[in-house]
């Protein structure tokens, strides 16, 4: 039967227009499946196709009015000239401090314009200030349920809890227990003792604050200050279903979400749980992944968000692990929104985090609306060079992969262990935060990414992979002697982890 | 899924210059457009001719195209419509959308003799309706357009349109004969196996 989904949709709106024919049900369908069967195939030729795509193109070319260019963030201009956003609102420009924002805005992306080169170590120790390094954003484990942006730190050894899981084999905390990571791969071999390190520019020029703050003189006298300086901006778009798009120049990045204010939430109304009920996702809900990229293809496009140095788009459907792995799928949350991500290339390799995802620009497809609702990881694509050691010694790695790429904590009995798979590693670029005292830089450095194999049964297990650094200061930030304990109980002894030296 | 403010979307920024999101509208609908075009003609060189027609109009229209009076879709169906209606008057002197479904072409869009013989039923059957009427079925079950696009195209109310496929499907429900019924009955079961 030629598509079921058609027949449905016809015979649907057909009956809420005649309900009398309702009950001729048989004989109606009968005649639309015999209308579709007799529907001419009527393929198109992919070279027609290819070939007009190509006149239209070049014509285009001479009808289509020319791009407005801007020197140093061409698409976001080009994205402010569309006259959907001729009726953006200036709303602020703040002085807040940048970091806040990172948790939002995280990745470095497109216009790859150059990479300088510098003398080796030239971004001093690689592992200063620990404490600060995770606060980055993008080197957890992002679940994708509910709009991203921040991370989980990644804890492999850490046992999931199942305090709300109504099957009462999950109910139990199984006690502690620890990953152990198998390399089950190849034999290779490390032979460079210097990789480069890539240290992202990330200021734009900023606008002429006056011009922009003229309205503000009414208030104070603006010529009072000296060097002003724009750090960011908030602008939005007054239309229903529109954007606030944030601009921040000192970190060189843009981001995108939806202005709340214009878009509908008559969940909110709600004031019993039959309501709440009937505004909740089901999994039925949940468009095909194709849909969700095309929708998230159609905002890039749509907006001039350039996608040159990205890959095509990707789902993170981490969620749906969680979902199978759910005996009670009736009660199961289901995501108000779907991240896709453009993994970005830098020097024709993809960019991971720590958590061995790709990272990029992402888009969240809102699944209620089936619209885009944010946009983040839209940054410069200037970078610093410079060499720095590396480590060579395989059997060192391999050690330090089998606690899961992160330093576990040991106990003094023994407790039960679970084992995980790894396959072969590829070489990577790995995307690393590190605090400079004022904001977070962000480097991209060569690493090891070994492909999980072999997941443990019975439970949910999120990550594909195990990431490990190549670069020894990096190395020694992750497993360096004298880090923080982590304590699971009062009760528990913890030793100090194992020194990589 | 592509939905009307996203092909709105592609078409600000198509107004803006953007030529690749006219071409991913392209990507979207041509296949659809060369599809109306096909079903009605049966000829798959005048199909592409008039295919291209269509989305070479639209490219020199779409800077005066208002995407908040109507949606995309609509709009360059109708170019479609009045391209196919420009086609049928030159070339065979008619004046009325209606004789479009009296033509025979002679060079056929299908070589399958059977889903020549298929198709000369299928007209048979919807022949028994009024030319608008048979208009809207076909754009509602082949060019599988809502309701509002019809009503678009066609210049009459959404619930007129509702209405007039309504009567068809009773209309035909009265009327279609049990052989030709079978026939049809045949012909799907033959091609889900």
């Amino acid at each position: 039967m030629k598509n079921p989904h058609n027949i449905e949709n016809i015979i649907s709106e057909l009956y809420a227009i005649e309900p009398e024919l309702r009950e001729h049900d048989s004989k109606i369908r009968e005649i639309i499946t015999a209308m579709l069967a007799g529907k001419p195939q009527a393929d198109i030729n992919p070279t027609f196709v290819e070939n007009l795509k190509v006149k239209l193109l070049e014509k285009a070319d001479q009808i289509l009015p020319t791009n407005h260019s801007m020197k140093f963030f061409n698409p976001i201009q080009k994205a402010f000239a569309v006259p959907a956003l001729a009726g953006l609102t200036l709303i602020t420009i703040a002085t807040i401090g940048v970091t806040s924002f990172l948790n939002t805005s995280s990745s470095p992306s497109k216009n790859l314009s150059g990479i300088t080169m510098l003398g080796s170590n030239a971004f001093g120790p690689l592992n200063a200030d620990i404490r600060e390094a995770g606060k980055g954003g993008g080197a957890g484990l992002q679940l994708g349920m509910g709009g991203g942006g921040n991370a989980v730190a990644t804890a492999p050894a850490i046992a999931p809890l199942a305090d709300d899981a109504e099957d009462t084999k999950l109910s139990i905390w199984p006690g502690p227990f620890q990953y152990e990571y198998v390399y089950k791969g190849e034999t290779f071999t490390l032979t460079d003792s210097k990789v480069p390190v890539l240290r992202r520019i990330k200021s734009i020029t900023s606008p002429n604050s006056t011009s922009i703050l003229g309205p503000i003189n009414n208030f104070f006298n603006l010529s009072a200050l000296s060097n002003i300086q724009t750090q960011n901006i908030n602008l939005i778009e007054n239309r229903d279903f529109g954007y606030m798009v944030y601009v921040d120049y000192i970190e060189g990045t843009v981001s995108f979400n939806a202005n709340w204010q214009k878009w509908p939430h008559p969940e909110q109304e709600c004031r019993d749980e039959a309501c709440y009920a009937r505004y909740r996702l089901n999994i039925s809900d949940v468009p095909s992944d194709a849909e969700v990229i095309a929708l998230a293809d159609s905002f890039l496009v749509a907006y001039g968000i350039k996608t040159d140095n990205m890959n095509k788009g990707m789902i993170r459907n981490e969620w749906r692990t969680a979902y199978d792995s759910t005996p009670d799928k009736n009660n199961f949350y289901v995501p108000e929104v779907i991240s896709v991500v453009y993994p970005q290339i830098v020097n024709n390799e993809i960019i991971y985090d720590e958590a061995g995802f790709t990272t990029g620009i992402t888009v969240n497809v809102n699944i209620r609306h089936k619209k885009v609702d944010g946009t983040w990881g839209i940054a410069t694509q200037n970078y610093e060079s410079s060499e720095y050691d590396a480590e060579t010694n395989v059997e060192k790695l391999l050690a330090l992969v089998g606690q899961g790429g992160y330093p576990q904590p040991i106990y003094e009995q023994e407790i039960k262990k679970i084992q995980v798979e790894l396959g072969t590693p590829e070489k990577i670029l790995m995307k690393t935060y590190r605090w400079n005292g004022i904001t977070n830089e962000e480097l991209l450095s060569p690493a090891l990414r070994f492909p999980v194999t072999k997941k443990p049964e019975g439970q949910p297990y999120f990550q594909d992979s195990v990431t490990i650094p190549l670069v020894q200061d990096l190395l020694n930030q992750r497993y360096g002697v004298g880090g923080p304990m982590i304590m699971y109980s009062s009760d528990m002894k913890i030793a100090t982890p194992p020194s990589t030296t | 899924m592509e939905t009307t403010i996203d092909h709105n979307q592609l078409v600000l920024a198509a107004q803006n210059g953007d030529k690749q999101a006219f071409a991913k509208l392209y990507d979207i609908f041509a296949k659809r457009i060369y599809q109306y075009f096909a079903y009605r003609l049966n000829n798959r060189d005048i199909a592409e001719d008039l295919t291209s027609q269509t989305f070479i109009k639209s490219l020199e229209k779409i800077a005066n195209y208002n995407t908040r009076k109507g949606n995309f879709s609509s709009w360059i169906y109708t170019i479609a419509r009045n391209t196919l209606i420009d086609h049928v008057r030159a070339d065979h002197h008619i004046h009325d959308l209606e004789e479009i479904w009296n033509l025979s072409s002679p060079t056929n869009l299908n070589t399958e003799i059977e889903h020549r013989i298929e198709r000369e039923k299928i007209l048979q059957i919807l022949s028994k309706l009024p030319t608008n009427t048979k208009d809207i079925v076909m754009m509602r079950v082949w060019d599988e357009l809502s309701y509002q696009e019809i009503a678009t195209l066609t210049g009459k109310s959404e619930s007129a349109c509702k209405m007039t496929f309504s009567r068809a499907l009773t209309t035909l429900k009265n009327n279609l004969p049990l052989p030709l019924l079978i026939f049809f009955l045949s012909q799907t079961y033959e091609k889900s196996t």
